[in-house]
């Protein structure tokens, strides 16, 4: 990576999390926004674009969950007074409290996101500190520690300094329940039977007060934020606090509080029949805040709203224009809302990437049109003069029709460029731009440009969840763009919330919009999935379904005969109990056999499966074996149904032990084993043409290891055309080796090209957020371990126990990823060229040319050099051709 | 209900710890000399330096942050054996070992993949330094005309060439073409000896190739594999 192509081929995408807690404050000096979310992020954000100001990110739960946000300026009684700890010249205006065992108080400087103090408790019951609540008041933190259907324990400490006041107040309170209580500002509430029993937990006199409803709740209490002792009972404030009046009759599903006109007001905001309102009420007198009423069309994709938080400029001659209104929603946008239009949205759905696909862009019109005419016309060869005479004509027909749409365009009559083709989505000469589309946990699918980071689309999809065992939803492409006029078409494969069944949604990734369908709800639960040929008529790849009770569906029907002599596996994690089925098509039905079984759950059956990897079903392998020092051939074990799967187990003699099957799936033989000991996760695997390489963690050594696996046949081949799982293969000859990584991984890919011609690299995705391209043969068992250049083979590099990382194979340089979780690769159009997404709670998009980009001019080719050297040698060359012929002529006249 | 009783908890830790320790600023790594004749990719003024720096234990299962004045605290860690990775997108800082022992002990030292059992303590409190700055790209090739003059097409080409103009302007001066013919003259003498002298050694050396055949046959050493 050169430095002039910082961005040039890459884009970051960078990501904080849903939304859990939010503060708007447009009169601060600095207007902002800061926000806590559910992946663990503190951050602040830009209040006119959205953007990032800072960001920091937290452990993962339980450790980084936040329970407490506490900026300046924002307490219910105004009693923030920022203390500042001792030997520090400056206070705090923000106060974070994560996690429960130790429990962490921060203090921040929001300015740059800077730490300014920390301290941190540590309970005597850590199970009883997971249900720790907190409330800040006059420069006071108190730790609210329940004990279930007994009493209270509240701890004061002074906010930074972490000191404490020296008492733990007891408070006898029989009736609390976790699902019946819950804290709003000072106020503990617990809702009992057609009753709110309260208690002041800072006051002195530690009354009960007692608050009668209308009705009994249906719903779980919640706080209302900004407000000392008021409650949300099923859309209804009702206060507790006698100090604290609510406005009566007033029903929502959002509220939040904030001031306008130097007072106090309470927004609520209703999502229905697609357009947000959002109306407000002075909370002195229950006036409504007319200025602030507006209605917005809310587009559907963000899901259903959730108004977190609001702020207005205070101004003399207010009106409800400075507003900004914050909002979550179920589909993990955030959306700012601002003079009755959505002003920005930043989509954290993308920090749980779940899948992801490149797809092709369709053709330009014009070549799609010569296409057509192309296809249209090549099916009739009955004999060879009708051949040539065809061949003839269709050319002279292309070349018309090329001549006549150029015309066309040209006097401006030709038919409107299609909306694709308006967007600039249509396909480059070498295949590198293409649409991204990401799936996400959330069920919101985004199509995004890989080369510019824009999103064209996005769609969301409520009540879509993953499958068991944390097997996410799939994201399958059914159709790609090479058959024109033909959409493409993806599929989407998931699990209804409700019922639990298979649902599947079509639509094409091109335009975003639903296609065939769209949504379709099955009547069982998907098992295994699996992609079938493509179809004569439409160029379709049916999806065939395995349900729970080993019944065999394709979808769509018409795609059924094709999944005749199919084979199947399933694997079940807990057990790790492996089971192979065949399928048949006979008489119109479809039906599976079982035809083998395994068992690697050992005789305690206490092992887990907990990586299963298959080799990439569109990946080429180019070249079938391995030339040695002898000049002889090594053939590859290329077996395209070769699976991986590691189990683990705890051990009473080894700390626990990692055991490693490669399963023909087909035939069910176990072709090679291998067992670590001391050995644990995060387990990392990659399989690919006859190699495997997995990392792990020695807890013996104390490091992070990788162990590469090669497979080969022998000096000769069985079959060189087609692998046959049934023939009784001879078992493989196995080289591997071990390295030692000195970082910690957390994803491994190898790249793909179109035909396997590049070389492969391993993609080393780190802890730290960086992306290692780490070349094969570093990796490869075959390196000698003496230095005797006898027998060496070609390239052979000596073996060294630790691989280094050089900076210059980071393909992210210091963009870091934070959270690296998986890395995608895909093939471009260009053999040299693999395209590669990074996900985690950012999103990296680039692409990486392991063997250099032979196939290409590079990029720094000297354009003005060669021309240069070309004028002067044509311009010398013709000035000495005039020089020679004068001297000629001097000589003839001598 | 009334309060009844107050109870005084202490707070207790229980086999939890607190690893302490400091960090310097990236710029420290940069010399006044060295950042007068270029710019450095950070910064030494830039007030917000230790917002770019975290630190991580066991993959980001515990991380700290560091305040102003360069110190940072990571609490509630169990006693074990941690890596402590200082992550900075521009500079590399080397990561620390940090032993605690059930008794509360703390024991800090370098790093060591390879051979884990030697130990090389380091300072607790910690201090962790920068150590260099990352180099994330390759440098373009640029067009020198030194490149262009010695590489060895052009030594080819121009050599000969200049070697062609040259003799033949001093082989035109008779004195000079005394000297060469005189320098010739023993040069052919010289030759006649040495031809002999070769092919008698040629003769001679058929006698000693029964030794040399003897150490031929080399044994060759097994390779050693590493397992698991």
């Amino acid at each position: 990576l050169y430095e002039d192509q910082i961005k040039k081929f890459d884009w970051r995408g960078v990501n904080v999390g849903a939304l859990k807690q939010s503060r708007v404050d447009l009169n601060h000096f600095q207007p902002r926004i800061l926000v806590t979310t559910y992946e663990g992020v503190v951050a602040s954000l830009c209040v006119k674009t959205g953007e990032l100001v800072w960001r920091q990110v937290l452990e993962q739960k339980p450790r980084g969950d936040v329970k407490l946000l506490q900026v300046s300026g924002f307490a219910d009684d105004s009693s923030d007074t920022a203390a500042a700890p001792m030997g520090s010249n400056m206070g705090f205006d923000m106060l974070t409290v994560q996690g429960h065992a130790p429990a962490l108080v921060r203090g921040w400087n929001t300015n740059m996101g800077a730490l300014e103090w920390e301290w941190s408790i540590m309970p005597m019951n850590t199970e009883r500190a997971q249900d720790a609540m907190w409330i800040y008041s006059k420069s006071v933190l108190y730790h609210v520690l329940p004990a279930w259907r007994s009493h209270l324990e509240v701890t004061a400490y002074f906010a930074s300094s972490g000191h404490s006041t020296g008492s733990t107040s007891k408070v006898i309170a029989p009736w609390i329940t976790s699902e019946s209580c819950t804290l709003s500002g000072t106020f503990y509430v617990c809702t009992d039977g057609k009753q709110l029993i309260s208690l002041d937990l800072v006051s002195k006199s530690g009354q009960v007060i007692r608050t009668s409803l209308e009705a009994e709740p249906k719903g779980k209490t919640q706080a209302l934020t900004g407000l000392n002792g008021v409650v949300i009972v099923d859309g209804k404030p009702i206060s507790v606090n006698k100090d604290q009046s609510i406005c009566g009759d007033l029903r929502s599903s959002s509220f939040a509080v904030g001031s306008f006109n130097y007072r106090k007001v309470l927004a609520y905001a209703d999502l229905s029949s697609g357009i947000l309102r959002i109306n407000a009420l002075y909370l002195d007198n229950c006036a409504p805040a007319a200025e602030l009423e507006q209605s917005l069309p809310f587009p559907e994709h963000f899901g259903t709203p959730s108004l977190s938080n609001f702020d207005c400029k205070q101004k003399r001659n207010g009106e409800g224009k400075n507003c900004l209104f914050l909002f979550s929603s179920t589909s993990e946008s955030i959306v700012a809302v601002q003079h009755g239009r959505v002003r920005w949205s930043r989509e954290e759905s993308l920090a749980n990437v779940i899948d992801s696909q490149f797809v092709d862009l369709p053709l330009a019109d014009t070549e799609g049109t010569l296409e057509n005419e192309m296809k249209g016309k090549a099916g009739d060869f009955t004999s060879f003069e009708r051949d040539i005479a065809s061949a003839f004509l269709r050319r002279i027909t292309t070349q018309a029709v090329q001549i006549r749409s150029l015309f066309l365009h040209v006097i401006g009559l030709g038919p409107p460029p299609t909306d694709t083709q308006r967007a600039g989505l249509v396909r480059d000469s070498f295949g590198l731009h293409k649409m991204l589309v990401l799936l996400t946990r959330a069920g919101k699918i985004f199509g995004i440009d890989n080369v510019s980071g824009k999103h064209h689309w996005q769609l969301h999809l409520p009540n879509v969840i993953g499958f068991a065992n944390d097997e996410q939803m799939r994201l399958i492409v059914q159709r790609s763009a090479k058959h024109f006029p033909l959409q493409p078409l993806c599929t989407i494969l998931g699990k209804n919330a409700v019922s639990g069944n298979g649902v599947l949604y079509r639509f094409n990734p091109i335009t975003g919009k639903v296609a065939e369908g769209g949504l379709v709800q099955l009547d069982y639960r998907i098992k295994q999935l699996s992609l079938l040929g493509e179809t004569e008529k439409d160029f379709l790849k049916g999806i065939l379904l395995l349900d729970a009770s080993n019944k065999v569906h394709v979808y769509p029907e018409h795609a059924a005969p094709l999944a005749d002599g199919m084979y199947l596996y399933t694997a079940d994690l807990k057990t790790a109990e492996l089971a192979g089925y065949f399928v048949k098509y006979a008489g119109g039905q479809l039906s599976s056999t079982h035809i083998w079984n395994a068992r690697l759950g050992g005789h305690n059956s206490e092992q887990q499966i907990i990586g299963v990897a298959g080799k990439n079903p569109i990946e080429h392998v180019h070249s079938q074996g391995r030339v040695l020092g002898d000049r002889s051939v090594l053939y590859k074990y290329i077996n395209p149904n070769l699976v991986a799967f590691v189990t683990q187990a705890p051990d009473s003699t080894h700390k626990s032990v990692l055991n490693l099957y490669l399963v023909d799936v087909v035939s069910g033989s176990v072709v090679f084993t291998m067992t670590h000991r001391k050995v644990r996760a995060p387990l990392s695997i990659v399989h690919s043409e006859n190699w495997l390489a997995y990392s792990y963690f020695n807890e013996k050594l104390r490091r992070t290891e990788i162990t590469t696996i090669e497979l080969y046949e022998g000096k000769s081949q069985a079959n060189s055309s087609v692998w046959s799982s049934l023939q009784a293969p001879p078992m493989p000859l196995v080289e591997r080796q071990s390295y030692i990584l000195p970082t910690i991984v957390e994803a491994l890919r190898e790249t793909i090209t179109e035909r396997g011609i590049t070389n492969k690299h391993v993609l080393i995705g780190t802890a730290s957020g960086s992306i290692v391209e780490m070349p094969w043969h570093l990796l490869d068992p075959r390196r000698p371990i003496a230095s005797t250049t006898q027998g060496r083979e070609e390239g052979a590099i000596p073996y060294i126990p630790e691989l280094p990382l050089p900076t210059e194979s980071h393909i992210n340089y210091n963009q870091t990823v934070a959270r690296l979780r998986n890395i995608y690769t895909a093939p471009s159009g260009l053999e040299s060229t693999c395209l590669v997404v990074a996900t985690g709670l950012d999103l990296f998009v680039t692409r990486v040319a392991p063997s250099k980009t032979f196939d290409l001019l590079k990029e720094d080719f000297d354009y003005i050099l060669i021309s240069i050297v070309l004028v002067a040698l044509t311009s010398g060359s013709l000035i000495v051709k005039h020089l020679a012929s004068r001297k000629l002529l001097k000589q003839a006249w001598k | 209900e009334v309060i009844i009783g107050q109870d005084e908890l202490v707070d207790e830790v229980s086999g939890l710890y607190t690893i302490e320790g400091r960090v310097s600023p990236p710029d420290s790594i940069f010399s006044p000399t060295q950042g007068g004749g270029r710019s450095a990719p950070v910064n030494k003024n830039t007030p917000k330096w230790h917002t770019e720096i975290t630190l991580s234990i066991n993959d980001g299962e515990f991380k700290g942050f560091v305040r102003e004045d360069g110190q940072f605290m990571i609490s509630g860690v169990p006693s074990g054996s941690y890596i402590l990775d200082v992550h900075h997108p521009d500079v590399f800082y080397e990561p620390v070992r940090v032993e605690i022992n059930p008794k509360g002990k703390f024991r800090a030292r370098k790093v060591n993949f390879v051979q884990p059992a030697q130990i090389m303590q380091v300072a607790y409190p910690l201090r962790v330094k920068p150590l260099m700055p990352f180099k994330y790209f390759q440098t373009r090739e640029q067009w020198k005309i030194t490149d262009f003059l010695f590489s060895p097409m052009v030594l080819m080409m121009v050599l000969p060439l200049l070697l062609m103009l040259v003799l033949p302007k001093m082989i035109n001066d008779p004195e000079t073409k005394k000297e060469i013919d005189n320098l010739q003259f023993p040069k052919m003498g010289n030759d006649m000896p040495e031809i002999s002298e070769m092919l008698t050694s040629l003769l001679t050396g058929k006698q000693p190739e029964p030794k040399e055949k003897k150490p031929a046959p080399a044994v060759r050493q097994a390779k050693k594999r590493k397992d698991q």
